[in-house]
């Protein structure tokens, strides 16, 4: 037998190792300037990880795309295999991510449709990620073209979107929105919105709820200097709260939206995680890393690529400004999109407030739970991660701190969604699931710098339009969104709020 | 019209199988009484689908409530030809949190309130040589099936109970039997996620849950006047689960 020499730490490790550039991976993205297709290397260096480009015509560039190596190296385990839809609209030609539509080299279907019914706006927020020209508003006609589109490539869907510009100054919004909640085969309707309706029109809100309306609020941080830098003059922090009591009164289930700016409101994280945490009628809260695309990608300024927020930035932020509530640990990358694109946490209502699935329930092995929902279907995972967990933390009770309130509350869980007097359908079920789990998610989008290839072929969240193209949002925003036919022509008269 | 005649006391008769077994009976002509612990809207609307009817707000562990309702329906009718243990509850729980106060409780209404309401209404039965207990069971009290254990051993008990009774109460006339019926359309099984159902549905024969009329058809042929050498049984009800 040949016994080979074993090295020595001290013959294979570098000093300074950490402080040093490492080749990690090869990567495809986009030319900054021209956003053309170009080959790329993801290095790491300093602890974070960069995208470094090469364009033949512009030169070489740069873009933090991690700002932490240990995340970025785990969630890249976090790979599950995607869903493909029930039919495609593009062929596969040019290759990605240039036949969007979705092409059947697309590797996830359709988790959350984005239906944009204006191009209106009374913002325009520096920080846009859209770029609204005031000119357009779809039909009744597109929308059902839409819908009946989706239904066919994706059979039933748990929730659509209805965004903008500003949906809700579609002059036949409640019409479009009843269109999409008649729908049988769509499971929940969600709108996204600045809030400015809601603020100043509590009957609205009223309306919102007796249509069943999920809406996903807009609200970087309750404080007007930073909110002025994201969102543009007035007093964005009155309008805020108001439309939070107006939408609490009419008893909206509502999710928080917090874009989330370097050096602006990365120190807010933690007030709108207290946000989530006491109000009720909050479900889930949604952290979103700027992204220098539209209107923002031109005006945001100062933007530096190599000094960004991501997706471990918010988390160690969430940690750091929580007072204990939030520890890294409690996040997770989200398999079934790319890992680099989102990270959730679930957190349980106990007798004395919330604690993170994570502590409790080791979701790394029940990858099938994890999705980018707010709402945690009982189905056959679920309820079998639940049930191990259940045993396990029971028959070592001592070792699991809280393991005792945790048992509680999941008991009271169990009484509530299956009730002994009664079935539940469920719908019925899952709405009560809704007030006994919060959600916390982190979903990075991508601008030209940090825009990869591998990323935008497993995503979700797709704009739905007319033509009956399913555009993957990060290649919408970047590539195709400046050619939509929707938005040809003049730009028409803005009507900005400025109060 | 099989119980033409027939003064019939239902337990748990406002809701679910409680409610068909009250509206089939009917049909078949018997008189009705039954009882329900919650919902008055929902003991209302079973009132309107009988003939003739009554309801009682009383629990099966209330002795006295259930004595003084036996009493009055023994004055107002002159005795009670078929009881029908049907009132039960479940939780779905699993062993680890499974307190005892939960054993309890399922056990105290399913098994304890079926003996208290036998015990008062076998009375007058045993007096007059006559009469027909039918308890209801479950397929989770005689097969090995994903189910709360507590349910199942209350279930299991009644099978057990069904047996001494009948062989106890058949000096008088009196018969006692048992149906135990698989996953219904409502009910305990409702509740079940739709990949259990699934799984459970691909080994029943005929590939489908029991509706409730069925069963409370059955059930008024078993109380009837035809049929008169059962006693003692548990009758599984199941579709053909293999």
């Amino acid at each position: 037998m040949i016994k080979l020499p074993i090295a020595e730490p001290s013959f294979i490790r570098t000093p300074d190792a950490n402080a040093r550039e490492v080749f990690h991976s090869f990567s495809r993205g986009l030319c900054p300037s021209c956003k053309r297709p170009v080959d790329g290397v993801r290095v790491i260096r300093d602890g974070k990880v960069y995208l470094r480009k090469q364009c033949p015509s512009h030169g070489q560039s740069e873009a933090l795309i991690s700002g932490d190596v240990d995340w970025f190296l785990r969630s890249l385990t976090f790979i599950k295999a995607g869903s493909i839809p029930l039919s495609y609209s593009t062929p596969v030609d040019r290759g990605c991510p240039n036949d969007c539509g979705l092409c059947p080299d697309h590797e996830q279907h359709s988790c959350l449709p984005i239906i944009e019914i204006t191009n209106h706006c009374n913002l325009e927020c520096p920080i846009c990620i859209v770029q609204n020209k005031h000119n357009y508003e779809m039909s009744v006609e597109e929308l059902g073209k839409i819908l009946d589109g989706l239904v066919a490539k994706e059979g039933v869907l748990e929730t659509i979107n209805l965004s903008g510009g500003e949906p809700t100054m579609h002059p036949q919004f409640f019409q479009l929105l009843d269109m999409a909640v008649a729908k049988k085969e769509i499971a929940r309707v969600s709108i996204s919105t600045n809030g400015l309706r809601c603020a100043s029109d509590p009957e609205f809100c009223v309306e919102l709820a007796k249509r069943g309306v999920y809406v996903s609020l807009q609200l970087d941080a309750l404080s007007n200097p930073a909110l002025r830098v994201l969102r543009g003059t007035g007093d964005h922090r009155a309008a805020r709260e108001r439309a939070l009591d107006n939408l609490e009164r009419a008893g909206v289930r509502t999710t928080i939206v917090s874009t989330v700016a370097k050096g602006v409101n990365d120190d807010k994280i933690g007030e709108c995680v207290e946000l989530l945490y006491s109000r009720d009628f909050i479900l889930s809260l949604m952290f979103q890393p700027a992204a220098f695309t539209g209107y923002g990608g031109a005006h945001f300024a100062p933007h530096n690529p190599l000094d960004v927020m991501t997706i471990p930035d918010v988390v160690r932020a969430a940690d750091q400004q929580s007072g204990g509530k939030l520890k890294k640990s409690d996040f997770l990358p989200l398999p079934c999109s790319h890992p680099s694109c989102f990270a959730l946490t679930y957190l349980l209502r106990t007798e004395d407030g919330f604690v993170p699935f994570p502590r409790f329930l080791e979701l790394e092995r029940y990858m099938d739970i994890l999705a980018n929902r707010g709402t945690i279907r009982p189905d056959e995972s679920f309820e079998g991660a639940i049930r191990d967990t259940i045993d396990d933390m029971w028959t070592s009770a001592a070792q699991v701190p809280d393991g005792a309130k945790i048992l509680a509350s999941l008991k009271r869980t169990i009484h509530l969604m299956y009730p002994e007097e009664r079935a539940l359908e469920l719908e019925e079920r899952l709405r009560i699931g809704e007030g006994l789990v919060k959600t916390i998610f982190v979903h990075a989008f991508m601008d030209v710098h940090t825009f990869e290839v591998d990323r935008i072929k497993k995503c979700c969240t797709h704009y739905a339009l007319p033509d009956g193209r399913l555009m993957p949002g990060c290649a919408y925003n970047n590539l195709y969104r400046d050619r939509d036919p929707r938005y040809a022509g003049e730009t028409g008269t803005p009507r900005i709020w400025t109060k | 019209m099989r119980l033409k005649g027939k003064r019939v006391l239902v337990t748990g008769g406002s809701r679910g199988l409680g409610r068909a077994i009250c509206r089939v009976f009917s049909a078949e002509g018997a008189k009705i009484a039954f009882t329900y612990t919650r919902e008055p809207e929902s003991a209302e609307k079973t009132l309107s689908e009988l003939n003739e009817g009554k309801a009682y707000r009383v629990s099966v562990l209330d002795v006295d409530g259930t004595a003084a309702m036996v009493l009055e329906l023994e004055s107002a009718w002159g005795g009670i030809d078929v009881l029908v243990n049907n009132a039960g509850i479940s939780q779905n729980l699993p062993l680890a949190l499974l307190e005892e106060a939960d054993f309890d409780r399922v056990m105290n209404v399913n098994v304890k309130g079926t003996y208290l309401t036998s015990r008062a209404v076998a009375r007058g039965m045993m007096r007059r040589k006559s009469g027909v207990i039918l308890n209801m069971g479950s397929l989770a009290g005689e097969r090995m099936i994903e189910a709360p254990i507590h349910y199942c051993a209350s279930k299991a008990a009644i099978r057990g109970m069904t047996e001494a009774m009948a062989k106890e109460l058949s000096r008088h006339s009196v018969r006692v039997l048992c149906l135990a019926p698989g996953l219904l359309e409502d009910g305990v099984g409702k509740n079940l996620p739709g990949y259990r159902l699934t799984d459970y549905l691909a080994h029943v024969a005929l590939g489908r849950v029991g509706t409730l009329d069925e069963v409370a058809r059955f059930a008024a042929f078993l109380v009837s006047d035809a049929n008169t050498y059962m006693n003692g049984e548990t009758v599984v009800m199941d579709g053909g689960l293999g």
